[in-house]
C-alpha cells in the first residue's frame, strides 16, 4: 500500500501538491486523474523517490520510497532511455537491476507489441518508444507499476496494444498499478479506484464502480462536475 | 531475489564505457596512426620525429578523461536518462563509482597504449638515453632503477586524475541543485573546491614536512631519485585522501539533495 | 461489447451473461470464458470481472470448478425468474419514460400494439 500523509511539494513558487492525503489501494488499478499541472506527475515522482516531499510523508508498505525502488516499475512521460541502446541492450541493462525480471514474458511481449530487439531507441517512432518503455516495465513482475501518461500522443492501434498488455499481465490482488493521465476516457473501463487531483488538492477519491452507482455518471462526467464546483 | 551488486556494477560500468567509446577510439587510433607514419618513414631520424606527437598524444590521453567526466555526468540530465538512473535500486556510491571507474579505465587504456607505442619505437635506443641522462646529472643509475620512479610518477598522475574527477562531480552536482545559472555555479564551485582542496593539501604537506618520520630534506636519503620517490608518494596519498573525501561529499549531495 | 460508463460495469457484465442465458445462447453446463479471458476480450479491469463472476456465483448462476473453469449452472426455475425480472425492469423503464413524455395509459397500450405489429410485419417481409 502506498500512502501520502499531509504531503506538500513546491517547485520554486509553483505549488505542485498542497498537503494531500491519499491511499493507493493494494492489488488494484488506480486512476490518478486531473488537468495538467494538477500534481499527478509529481505524485508519481514522489513514489519513485525522484523527489522528496517538503512536508508530510510518502510511505510504500511503511517504508521510505528510497528503500523501495526495487519494488517499483516507473514509466515516465518523457523518453528516459539511452538513445544509443537497442531494445535488447536496454532490456539487458534493466534486467541487471531487478530480481523480478521475467525473461519469458519479455520474449512473449516483443512480437505482441511488434517490436524488434535490434531497434535502436533513438531511431524509432514515438509509439514504438512508448511500447518499449511499457515492455521494459511489464517484463518485470513488480509489486508497483506507475504509468505517467502512457497513452498520450500515441495512435489508436498502439493504445489498444498498450491497454491489452496491461490487462493481460495485471496480477490482480498482488500488483498495484497507478495510471496518471488527463485523458480519463481512455482508461475509464480499466480503473478500480480513482483519485481526482486539481491544483495540488484531492477533489475526489473512491471506488470507480461505487461512484458510478451513486452518481449515475461516467467518471469523465463526474470529474467535469467536480471541477465545475471547484471553480 | 535481488540481483547481485556485481551484476549491477557490470551493467553500469559497461554502459559508461560504451559512452566513452568515441574518446578511447580517438586516442588508440591516433597512436596507431603515429606508429604507421613512423613505420612508413623509418630510419634513424624516426625517433626524433616521434617525440612531439607522442607527447601531445600523451597529454590528450591524460586530459580527455577529465573532460569526459563532465560529459558522463552532465549528459544524464540533458538526455533525461537521469530519470532511469535515479529510479534504479542502487546507491549514489555505485552510480558515481562506476563513472569514476570508467574514467580511470579510459585513462589507463589511453596512456598505456601511447606508452606502448612510444616504447615500441624507442626501446632500441633506451641505453643511449639513459647514458645521456647520467652524463647530465653525474650519476650512475641503471635503466632498471628508473622504473620505480616512473611507476610512482604514473601513480601520482592517477591520484591527480581521481582528484580532478571528484571535484568535477561535486561541482556538477551542486550546479544541478540550482534551476538557473547552473553552468556558472558549476564553474564557481569547481574553482572554489580546487582552491580549498589546494589549501588543504598545502597544509598536509607542511605537516608531513615537519613530521619526523617524513623528513624528506633529512640527511638519511641517498639520491635525488629516492627523494623524488618519497615526495611523489606523499603527494599521491594526499591527493587520494582529499579526492576520496570530495567523492563522499558528492555521494551525500546526490543522495540527500538531488531531485528531478 | 460497449459498456455504459455511467453505470457500474460489473453489473453490466452480469446482465450480459443473464441475457445470453435467457436467449438460450448459454445453457446449463456450458463453459464460460475465464475471468482473465473475459477481461482481455472486453478490455476491462480483471478486478471488475472478478467481482461480477463472484456475484454470479453467489446468485448460483455459475459455478467454478478448480482446474476446469467456470460453468453455467442455472436451474430452469431461476431462468424463468430472471426472465421475469429483466422483463419487469425493461417494462418499468419503458412506462416511466413514456409517462415522462406525457403519454396516457391508453396511448401507451396503443403504441405497444403498434410496435408489436410493426415487428411482425418486418419479420414477414424478410
Amino acid at each position: 500500500m502506498i500512502e501520502f500523509k499531509g504531503v506538500a511539494k513546491s517547485f520554486g513558487r509553483t505549488v505542485a501538491l498542497d498537503g494531500v492525503d491519499i491511499t493507493f489501494a493494494t492489488g488494484k488499478i488506480t486512476g490518478l486523474f486531473g488537468p495538467n499541472g494538477a500534481g499527478k506527475s509529481t505524485s508519481l515522482k514522489l513514489i519513485t523517490g525522484l523527489n522528496r516531499p517538503d512536508r508530510g510523508e510518502v510511505m510504500i508498505d511503511g517504508k521510505d520510497p528510497l528503500d523501495s525502488k526495487v519494488e517499483v516499475a516507473y514509466l515516465p512521460e518523457i523518453d528516459h532511455l539511452y538513445p544509443w541502446m537497442n531494445i535488447r541492450q536496454a532490456a539487458s541493462f534493466v534486467s541487471s537491476f531487478y530480481g523480478d525480471w521475467d525473461e519469458k514474458r519479455y520474449h512473449e511481449l516483443l512480437p505482441f507489441l511488434n517490436l524488434d530487439e535490434e531497434m535502436k531507441l533513438g531511431k524509432i517512432s514515438k509509439g514504438q518508444r512508448a511500447k518499449t518503455k511499457l515492455l521494459l516495465c511489464t517484463s518485470r513482475r513488480s509489486k508497483y507499476l506507475l504509468l505517467d501518461e502512457p497513452l498520450s500522443g500515441i495512435d489508436i492501434l498502439t493504445r489498444e496494444q498498450i491497454i491489452q498488455t496491461l490487462i493481460r499481465d495485471f496480477r490482480e490482488g498482488e500488483q498495484s498499478i497507478i495510471i496518471s493521465t488527463h485523458e480519463i476516457a481512455e482508461v475509464e473501463g480499466l480503473v478500480d479506484e480513482v483519485v481526482f487531483l486539481d491544483r495540488g488538492r484531492v477533489r475526489l477519491q473512491g471506488d470507480a464502480e461505487q461512484l458510478r452507482e451513486e452518481r449515475g455518471m461516467s467518471l469523465v462526467d463526474i470529474m467535469k462536475e467536480a471541477f465545475r464546483y471547484a471553480n | 531475489m535481488p540481483t547481485s551488486n556485481w551484476q549491477r556494477f557490470s551493467a553500469l560500468y559497461g554502459k559508461e564505457m560504451r559512452e566513452l567509446r568515441p574518446e578511447i577510439i580517438i586516442v588508440v587510433a591516433m597512436a596507431v596512426l603515429i606508429c604507421l607514419t613512423m613505420y612508413a618513414k623509418s630510419g634513424t631520424d624516426a625517433r626524433d620525429l616521434l617525440i612531439v606527437p607522442i607527447f601531445l598524444l600523451m597529454g590528450l590521453a591524460g586530459f580527455l578523461p577529465f573532460v569526459a567526466s563532465f560529459k558522463l555526468l552532465g549528459r544524464e540530465w540533458s538526455t533525461n536518462t537521469i530519470y532511469l538512473i535515479m529510479s534504479l535500486p542502487v546507491r549514489g556510491g555505485m552510480i558515481l563509482g562506476t563513472k569514476l571507474a570508467a574514467l580511470i579505465s579510459q585513462y589507463l587504456l589511453g596512456t598505456l597504449v601511447v606508452i606502448a607505442a612510444a616504447l615500441f619505437w624507442v626501446h632500441p635506443h633506451l641505453p643511449e638515453i639513459v647514458n645521456s641522462l647520467n652524463a647530465m646529472t653525474g650519476s650512475q643509475t641503471k635503466l632498471v632503477q628508473f622504473i620505480p620512479g616512473i611507476a610512482m610518477a604514473y601513480l601520482l598522475s592517477l591520484t591527480w586524475l581521481f582528484y580532478l574527477i571528484s571535484v568535477s562531480f561535486l561541482s556538477q552536482l551542486i550546479g544541478k541543485l540550482f534551476t538557473r545559472f547552473n553552468g556558472v555555479i558549476t564553474l564557481i564551485v569547481f574553482l572554489a573546491t580546487l582552491a580549498f582542496a589546494g589549501w588543504l593539501m598545502d597544509l598536509s604537506r607542511s605537516f608531513c614536512q615537519f613530521s619526523s618520520s617524513f623528513n624528506i630534506l633529512g640527511p638519511g636519503l641517498q639520491s635525488s631519485l629516492q627523494q623524488a620517490m618519497v615526495f611523489m608518494g606523499v603527494n599521491s596519498a594526499i591527493y587520494f585522501v582529499v579526492a576520496a573525501l570530495i567523492m563522499v561529499v558528492s555521494i551525500l549531495v546526490y543522495r540527500y539533495r538531488i531531485e528531478l | 461489447m460497449e459498456f455504459d460508463l455511467a453505470r457500474p460495469i460489473y453489473q453490466q457484465i452480469i446482465d450480459h451473461y443473464k441475457k445470453m442465458m435467457i436467449r438460450g445462447e448459454l445453457r446449463q453446463g456450458d463453459k464460460i470464458l475465464s475471468q482473465r479471458e473475459y477481461a482481455e476480450k472486453e478490455k476491462t479491469n480483471p478486478n471488475t470481472v472478478q467481482r461480477a463472476y463472484r456475484e454470479m456465483e453467489s446468485m448460483k448462476l455459475v459455478e467454478t470448478v478448480r482446474g476446469q473453469g467456470t460453468f453455467v449452472c442455472i436451474s430452469p426455475e431461476q431462468l424463468t425468474m430472471i426472465r421475469h425480472e429483466m422483463a419487469g425492469a425493461v417494462m418499468e423503464s419503458c412506462v416511466v419514460e413514456m409517462k415522462a413524455l406525457g403519454f396516457t395509459d391508453g396511448e401507451i397500450r396503443e403504441r405497444l400494439d403498434g410496435a408489436l405489429q410493426a415487428k411482425k410485419e418486418a419479420v414477414n417481409d424478410d
